[in-house]
C-alpha cells in the first residue's frame, strides 16, 4: 500500500473490533464498527447533508431559537462530522452530528452566549386570534425555549421534535433514561408554564 | 397545553427554517479550507528536518513580546512575524479551571486540536472535562466505564485523547505483582464521549510509548513488573502494534532490534517514522546506555543508533522544525541534543538555564508545530525564566518578557501552550491554575 502499511490480513495479527467491544461502545454505532472498504468520500457526505440538512437546521434553530446561531451550529457540527471520514457511519451519521451540537450547544451556554437573550421580555402577544396567534405562539416558543437549561431544551427537542425514544436520547445526551425523563418533564413544564401564563395576559 | 400541541408547535416553528440551499457548498468550503491547512502540516511536518527555524524567527518570537500588566486577568499581547505559521498576535490569559470535584485526581491537562482536555481518575473511572476552545469555561465531567488503570500512556490525535496500558490496581498485590487487562481508551473530544478499543494484539504493560501518526496511533515497548510470589523479575517487552481508528483493527509491528533489552523513555512521530528514545535495562545511571530506534513505516524496518547521551530523569523529546530535540532537566543541571536522521546521530545542544537554587522541573513542549516548530522549556515553578530554542545558533533565548510569572506543566496545540498547576502543585492548599497562550 502506498502508505507504506501492509493492510493484508495476517491471521493473528489482526484483532477485530467486535472480539473485544467494551461495554462503553456507542450503542448507536457513532464508530465505524468494521472497515467498509475506501473512505465514504465526499460525494456521499454531500448527499446526506443535501437529503438531512434542513431537518438538522431546523433540529439547530430550536436548540439556539436564533436562525444565525443554528446556521452556524449545524455547518460546525457537519463540518466536524465530514473530516471524520468513515469514522462515523452512515446509519450514526445524523446521531453524530446531532451529539456534536448537543455538546456544542452546552459549550456555548457555558460561555453566556445567550444570557442576554434569556434575560429578555417575552414579545406581547397579540391582541386578537388571528393568523398572527400562531406566529407569535412560535415567538413565544423560542423565547422560553431559550429560557430552559440546554440539556433540558435538547431533551425537549430531542424526545418531541426529533421523535427519539427516552433511550435514543439518553445515547445521545450521554446520561440515564430516568435524566432524560426529568429534563423532559421539567423541560416541558416550563414550557406549558411560559405559554400558559402569555395566554392568560 | 398537552404534549401533542407543544409538539406540533415545536414543528411549526421549526418549519420556519427553509433549506439554505448553499449548505453544502459552505460545508464544502470550510472542509476545504481545513484539509488545505491539514496538508500544509503534515507536509510541514514531513519536511520538518529539512526546515531550520531561522534566528529571525526566534529573535522576532523574543523580541515581540510584550507585557500588559494593566489587563485583568494577567495577559500579555504579542505580535510576531507572519512568517511562523500565518500567526500575527499571541495573547497569554488565565482560563477556567475544570471542577477539582468533578474532574477527580489530576492526571494531567492536554492539548487535542483547538480544545483543552483535562484529565483525572475519580471513583474508578478516567475523567475527562473539555473547554472546546482552550481558554473557554470546560464543560462538565464526563466518566469512562469503569477502568482500575493506572500507568496508561496517552496519545493526542486533532480529535482523541487516547489511553493505552497500564495496572488494574484494585487486582493487583504485592505478593503476587501487579495486574495487566486488555486495556484502551478512546475520548472524541466533539461528542464528548468515551469508547473501549479493541484489545491489542501485545500484551497490557506499563511504560510503552505512544505516538499519533495522523490516521493511527502507535503503543512500543513497555514492561511487566516482577511477580515476587513466583520470583519472575520484571520483563522487558520490545514488541509493539498500531491502531487504525478508521477500520478499529490493530496491526503488530515489525520486531525491534536489540537484545530485548531497550526500555523507552519517549518517542515522537517525524516524517513517516517513529523515532524512540530508548535506555537499556539495568544502566540507568549510565550516559552511554541511550540508544535510538527509528521505525520507517514505509519499509515496515527498524533502525537502531547510538544515544543520546543524557540523563533519563527529568527528561523531554519535542519535534522542532530541525529535527527531534532532546533535553534533560536535573537538579540545576541540564543538557540536550539534537537528532539528525540523516546521519542517525546525535549532537549536542547546550540545554535551556534552569534555577539553581532550587528543584525546579522544566516542560519542553514545541510550540508552532509542526510548521515552524521549536523547543519552549518553562519553568513549572515560580522564578524560572521561559526559553526558545534557537535552532540554528545552537543556544536557548530567554524570554524575559514573557514575565517569570509564566509557569506551570506545559503542553502544545498546534498554536498555543496550556500552562497548568493542578490544585496543590504549589503549596498543599494551593488552588488550581491554568494559562493560556494563543494566537490573538
Amino acid at each position: 500500500m502506498g502508505d507504506g502499511w501492509d493492510h493484508r490480513p495476517r491471521g493473528d495479527d489482526r484483532v477485530r473490533a467486535e472480539d473485544h467491544e467494551g461495554k462503553d461502545a456507542r450503542p448507536e454505532d457513532l464508530l465505524a464498527q468494521e472497515h467498509r472498504g475506501a473512505d465514504l468520500g465526499d460525494e456521499d457526505f454531500e448527499r446526506f447533508v443535501r437529503r438531512r440538512g434542513r431537518q438538522l437546521t431546523q433540529f439547530a434553530y430550536l436548540l439556539v431559537a436564533d436562525r444565525a446561531q443554528a446556521e452556524d451550529l449545524v455547518q460546525t457540527a457537519l463540518v466536524k462530522a465530514w473530516l471524520r471520514g468513515d469514522r462515523v457511519t452512515p446509519a450514526g451519521r445524523e446521531a453524530y452530528v446531532r451529539r456534536t451540537m448537543v455538546t456544542t450547544v452546552v459549550s456555548w451556554w457555558r460561555l453566556g452566549r445567550w444570557r442576554e437573550r434569556a434575560a429578555g421580555v417575552l414579545p406581547e402577544p397579540a391582541a386578537a386570534p388571528d393568523l398572527t396567534t400562531t406566529v407569535d405562539q412560535r415567538d413565544l416558543l423560542l423565547a422560553a425555549l431559550r429560557r430552559l437549561p440546554p440539556r433540558q431544551r435538547s431533551a425537549v427537542v430531542l424526545r418531541h421534535y426529533a421523535g427519539l425514544t427516552e433511550a435514543e436520547t439518553a445515547a445521545v445526551l450521554r446520561c440515564s433514561v430516568g435524566t432524560v425523563k426529568s429534563q423532559t418533564s421539567r423541560g416541558l413544564a416550563a414550557l406549558r408554564g411560559a405559554l400558559a401564563t402569555a395566554e392568560t395576559r | 397545553m398537552t404534549d401533542p400541541m407543544i409538539e406540533e408547535l415545536l414543528r411549526q416553528t421549526a418549519d420556519r427554517v427553509e433549506a439554505d440551499p448553499a449548505l453544502s457548498e459552505r460545508l464544502r468550503g470550510r472542509v476545504r479550507r481545513v484539509r488545505r491547512a491539514r496538508r500544509r502540516r503534515r507536509a510541514a511536518a514531513a519536511g520538518a528536518a529539512a526546515v531550520v527555524l531561522g534566528a529571525a524567527v526566534v529573535g522576532g518570537l523574543s523580541r515581540h513580546w510584550t507585557d500588559d500588566a494593566s489587563q485583568d486577568p494577567t495577559a500579555v499581547v504579542a505580535t510576531q512575524p507572519t512568517a511562523s505559521a500565518g500567526v500575527s498576535g499571541w495573547r497569554l490569559r488565565t482560563a477556567p479551571v475544570p471542577d477539582a470535584a468533578a474532574a477527580g485526581d489530576d492526571l494531567g491537562m492536554f492539548a487535542v486540536g483547538q480544545s483543552a482536555v483535562a484529565l483525572g481518575y475519580r471513583d474508578g473511572h478516567y475523567v475527562a472535562s473539555v473547554a472546546a476552545t482552550a481558554g473557554e469555561p470546560f464543560g462538565s465531567a464526563r466518566p469512562s466505564s469503569p477502568a482500575r488503570l493506572t500507568s496508561a500512556v496517552t496519545a493526542v490525535s486533532d480529535t482523541t485523547l487516547y489511553l493505552w496500558g497500564g495496572q488494574d490496581t484494585a487486582r493487583g498485590t504485592p505478593l503476587a505483582g501487579p495486574v495487566y487487562p486488555p486495556s484502551g481508551l478512546a475520548f472524541d473530544v466533539a461528542t464528548q464521549t468515551w469508547s473501549v478499543l479493541p484489545a491489542a494484539p501485545i500484551e497490557s504493560r506499563d511504560g510503552a510509548v505512544a505516538v499519533w501518526t495522523g490516521d493511527r496511533l502507535i503503543i512500543w515497548g513497555g514492561l511487566l513488573g516482577e511477580v515476587p510470589s513466583t520470583g519472575t523479575p520484571a520483563r522487558v517487552r520490545s514488541d509493539g502494534a498500531a491502531y487504525a481508528p478508521a477500520t478499529r483493527t490493530w496491526e503488530l509491528l515489525p520486531a525491534a532490534p536489540g537484545d530485548g533489552n531497550l526500555v523507552p523513555q519517549h518517542a515522537v512521530w517525524s516524517g513517516g517514522r517513529m523515532i524512540v528514545w530508548a535506555r537499556e535495562r539495568g544502566e540507568s545511571s549510565a550516559l552511554e546506555g541511550g540508544r535510538t530506534l527509528v521505525l520507517d513505516v514505509a519499509g515496515r524496518t527498524w533502525t537502531e543508533a547510538a544515544g543520546p547521551t543524557l540523563d533519563a530523569a527529568g527528561s523531554s523529546l519535542v519535534l522542532t522544525s530541525a529535527g527531534p530535540v532532546a533535553v534533560s532537566v536535573l537538579f540545576g543541571q541540564s543538557h540536550a541534543a539534537r537528532f539528525d536522521r540523516a546521519t542517525s546521530s546525535w549532537s549536542a545542544l547546550p540545554g535551556p538555564t534552569v534555577p539553581s537554587a532550587t528543584i525546579c522541573p522544566t516542560s519542553v513542549v514545541a510550540l508552532l508545530a509542526p510548521a515552524a516548530a521549536t523547543a519552549v522549556a518553562v519553568p513549572e515553578c515560580a522564578g524560572g525564566t521561559p526559553q526558545l530554542l534557537d535552532a540554528a545558533a545552537g543556544a536557548w533565548v530567554p524570554l524575559t518578557r514573557w514575565g517569570t510569572g509564566l509557569s506551570g506543566i506545559a503542553s502544545a496545540g498546534e498554536s498555543f501552550l496550556l500552562l497548568w498547576k493542578p490544585p496543590g502543585r504549589a503549596a498543599p492548599d494551593a488552588a488550581a491554575s491554568l494559562q493560556v497562550l494563543s494566537p490573538s
